[in-house]
């Protein structure tokens, strides 16, 4: 066990091309599906939240379900569509960087839209009723809750990345773990355990935790800044 | 002749099937400091909602300025809101008083202009560039304040001011509505528990109680006190009648004296009582509050003629009858100085 945290260690100094290119990867997919999901899941968690409809708390349930979506669940429900036989087959998406986002968009879309919904419906009532003294109409309103909200807003899209970057199932079904190709850090750390090679993982396990730390303190700091 | 700024009719507000307001007929005064008092629970916050639909009307009808609230919105950029804990927007002072002016579309020179006089107003000269965060309840209170005022609305309505602050500062806020009334000119409407407080600041008081509106008991005389040599205080009303109070220390502006403390007689006659007054009869009413009471308007006469000053007495309907009071009749009024209360 001490020599694999001293071969770990080696690893992530030695500047080791495969371990970049792994955490990079990772990185890369991580950040494009969070992207794509925060580009969807802002405009629909406000949406929710600004206008009435029925069953509308039926749809804060379900997302607030979905939050808790297997990931493999997710990589089934995707490969059922992309592969060869299934109705996107021909897109030829599946063991691709493409099918791995997908995936992870899909799963991160439901954590981003419940958390700014639920985020926005926090927000004190007399700010909403002291933006419409003031004379704001509803796209005032909605704009000056965003932007009250904006910490929530980033919160959520932290939550939506730790997901992504820190789950196995989409990426191993989808993106079949190629090296060079579709490996990330979370199928590597998978691979190399099953095949009794730690060093590799631990390295990467502690590169992905020192990410996710930094990410947090990334945010910490901007909310602190902020108040 | 005064013009009401806001009618209210029938206006009836359910809240989890118990009713929190019924009111069937209440009118508000333009250019006026109007209170709201009444106990928590009273209906005071949700009738300050309702008059700036910030809360939907259930059934009756609020007109402002002759015009529908519900029908017409013009209302919306005439009148303003200030909550109870008012809650500042994020960014800096100027940033919350700018953001009224910017949806209205003043240009950059009239905003920092009108932000500049509006903190001067509410005396917080060079905090623009402060963050929200970084204030006390009561400059928050007062920036609050300043971002409804920066837009000159017709109206504001105030829910209890002086329910988070200290007295030092229920001073303060009573300065600034009377600055905002002269610099401004606008209808001030206020909720608050507060008597003193009230009394002090009203030119005219609407007592509420458990969602409806009291009938009025008390004459509230404005003026100043004065000190006298004789073991009496002095107050000297607006309309230049003298009323002898009880000796107490401090300046007070309104001189406050029960509808039901109030004798009338035909002919003056020797009492205790230290104020007696020549008065007409201007009008007489059956009494809302009880059974066979009636409420007797009286027109003080001045040894020149009739002045400004009006005195309501309540009385028996026997006692009406049996000193044939009719409107017209000259009556003399006396009570005694300890019935008279300062604020």
């Amino acid at each position: 066990m001490e020599n694999s945290f001293t071969e770990a260690f080696r690893l992530i100094f030695s500047g080791d091309r495969e371990v970049f290119f792994i955490v990079f990867t990772s990185l890369r997919f991580s950040l494009i599906s969070t992207a794509i999901a925060s580009l969807f899941s802002i405009p629909l968690g406000t949406f929710i939240h600004f206008s009435s409809f029925p069953f509308k708390r039926g749809v804060g349930a379900l997302l607030n379900a979905l939050m808790a979506l297997p990931t493999v669940v997710v990589g089934l429900l995707v490969f059922s569509f992309i592969s060869r036989s299934g109705p996107f087959g021909n897109l030829n998406l599946l063991f691709t960087p493409a099918a791995v986002i997908i995936g992870q968009v899909i799963l991160s879309f439901p954590i981003l839209t419940s958390l700014i919904y639920s985020g926005l419906s926090k927000i004190d009532s007399r700010f909403h009723e002291t933006l419409i003294t003031l004379g704001a109409k509803k796209k005032d309103v909605i704009k000056a809750s965003v932007i009250e909200a904006r910490f929530i807003i980033i919160s959520a899209v932290m939550a939506g990345f730790g997901r992504v970057i820190g789950e196995v199932g989409v990426s191993m079904m989808l993106g079949g773990n190629i090296r060079w190709y579709t490996r990330t850090m979370t199928t590597t750390i998978s691979l190399e355990t099953s095949k009794g090679d730690f060093e590799l993982g631990l390295s990467l396990g502690i590169i992905l935790m020192i990410i996710a730390l930094a990410v947090n303190a990334v945010v910490h700091a901007l909310v602190k800044n902020n108040e | 002749m005064n013009k009401n700024i806001y009618t209210v009719r029938d206006l009836c507000f359910t809240y989890n099937n118990s009713t929190v307001l019924s009111i069937k007929s209440l009118d508000f005064i333009q250019g006026k400091i109007q209170v709201l008092l009444g106990p928590n629970g009273s209906g005071k916050t949700t009738l300050l909602k309702l008059l700036n639909r910030l809360l939907p009307l259930q059934s009756g009808e609020i007109t402002f300025d002759g015009k529908r609230i519900d029908k017409d919105s013009s209302f919306r950029s005439k009148t303003v809101y200030v909550h109870q804990n008012p809650m500042l927007l994020s960014g800096t002072v100027f940033d919350n008083i700018a953001y009224g002016l910017k949806l209205r579309g003043y240009s950059r020179q009239e905003i920092e202009a009108q932000v500049a006089k509006t903190l001067s107003v509410v005396g917080l000269e060079g905090f623009a560039h402060r963050k929200s965060t970084a204030l006390s309840g009561g400059e928050i209170q007062r920036v609050a304040v300043a971002r409804a005022m920066a837009f000159n609305p017709a109206v504001l309505l105030l829910d209890e001011p002086t329910s988070s602050v200290d007295r030092e500062n229920v001073g303060r806020i009573e300065s600034l509505l009377l600055r905002i009334k002269k610099t401004y000119g606008c209808t001030i409407i206020i909720s608050t528990h507060n008597l003193p407080f009230a009394y002090r600041i009203c030119d005219r008081l609407i007592h509420l109680e458990e969602g409806k509106v009291k009938p009025t008991e008390e004459n509230i005389l404005k003026g100043r006190t004065v000190k006298t040599d004789s073991p009496f205080l002095e107050f000297q009303t607006e309309s230049a009648h003298s009323v002898f109070c009880p000796l107490i220390e401090g300046s007070f502006s309104k001189a406050v004296i029960g509808y039901d403390r109030i004798l009338l007689s035909g002919k003056p006659f020797k009492s205790s009582a230290r104020n007696s007054f020549r008065g007409r009869v201007e009008k007489i009413t059956a009494s809302p509050h009880g059974e066979k009471m009636t409420d007797v308007k009286m027109r003080i006469l001045h040894c020149n003629g009739e002045s400004s000053m009006t005195l309501v007495t309540r009385i028996t309907e026997p006692a009406v009858e049996e000193f044939s009071i009719q409107e017209g009749r000259a009556l003399w009024l006396s009570f005694k100085a300890s019935s008279v209360y300062l604020y």
